[in-house]
């Protein structure tokens, strides 16, 4: 049985935490909560996350090929 | 074009006609659109580096009004990004300049301006008569103070920032679509207002697609960024839209229900 596997992309002030985005295997159950912790980022209840496109909570289920944003708020203007 | 629309279409000038000529032949653009500009206010919340962009190109798009927002005084670090300012304005108050500057390339247009920051207090204030918002301060307590007096008297919202070569926009149609309380429900208190990098290339390509924004909403030209995230980056070149919704939990916006717009 292959490794499932999502890409993760960062935003903004996360995305210096990386130099390209990272590629992660993923565990039974894993959600994008648990992908953040195992990340160590520091999770924070304004983040905005994005699931293959679509709006995602932090309890969303991660499968096989998604791709994870994860949008922190900004605000330079 | 009805009756209605003719008659509108004629109150433009004949000045207005050769000014605005090559966008009047823009796919589907016609002279009611530019009307509908002549005769709008924007209010504009922030004239650095995207907002004052923003306003410049909805002058020389040949909007009505202006309403510029924004306290304190020019620094020679503002230079790298902010169009509307020049070197001879340092230590004096820049929206004085913004309007300057605004009035050289576009006389016409009348620019009311403001040396304040949006607080809760005073936000209902400045959009009362304004036709869109665009939200570009650097701080997240004036965003959510504009985000949230717009939602409350219905007024749409051009929602934009950046950070290093990162930026997002998205627009806000109050009981339609996702508030900017829906998406970030805390400001970050980490955020330094004074400390992100920028680019000013950067800042003004988002202004430019703020301005273009604001045009769409206020004219019905066009599909706006509405229930929708476009995010990019500069550095390679990427370009991302998004699906994102409502909260029906919001406390800002959650009980607000409109009927679907023409602009959806």
């Amino acid at each position: 049985m292959s490794t499932a596997i999502i890409t993760i992309k960062l935003f903004g002030p996360l995305r210096a935490k990386f130099e390209s985005d990272p590629t992660l295997p993923i565990r039974e159950n894993e959600t994008i909560q648990t992908v953040i912790e195992r990340l160590s980022i520091e999770a924070h209840p304004a983040y905005l996350y994005s699931l293959n496109g679509r709006h995602a909570k932090a309890s969303s289920q991660l499968h096989d090929g998604d791709v994870l944003l994860i949008i922190p708020p900004i605000s330079g203007g | 074009m009805n009756q209605e629309n003719t008659k509108m279409a004629n109150q433009l000038s004949t000045e207005d006609l050769e000014r605005f000529k090559r966008q009047l032949t823009l796919s589907g653009y016609t002279k009611e659109h530019q009307f509908r500009l002549k005769n709008s206010t924007a209010l504009i919340a922030g004239v650095g580096g995207v907002g004052g962009t923003t306003a410049l190109y909805l002058a020389i798009a040949g909007i009505g009004r202006l309403k510029l927002v924004h306290s304190g005084v020019l620094t020679s670090s503002n230079l790298n990004r902010q169009i509307l300012m020049t070197e001879d304005w340092i230590g004096k108050t820049r929206v004085d300049c913004a309007k300057a500057a605004i009035q050289r390339i576009a006389s016409g247009v009348q620019v009311d301006i403001y040396n304040e920051r949006m607080t809760p207090e005073n936000s209902a204030g400045f959009i009362r008569d304004a036709d869109v918002a665009v939200s570009a301060r650097p701080n997240f307590p004036e965003r959510c103070a504009l985000n949230n007096a717009c939602v409350k008297h219905g007024i749409p919202v051009i929602e934009g920032a950046m950070f290093d070569m990162d930026a997002y926009m998205f627009s806000i149609k109050p009981g339609l679509t996702p508030c900017f309380h829906c998406l970030f429900k805390d400001a970050d208190s980490r955020w330094q207002e004074l400390g992100f990098p920028v680019l000013g290339a950067l800042s003004g390509t988002l202004g430019c697609m703020m301005a273009v924004e604001a045009i769409k909403v206020i004219t019905g030209y066009g599909k706006p960024l509405f229930s929708k995230m476009l995010l990019f980056n500069l550095a390679n070149m990427e370009f991302n839209t998004i699906a994102i919704n409502r909260d029906p939990d919001c406390p800002v916006c959650g009980t607000l229900r409109v009927s679907t717009g023409e602009n959806k």
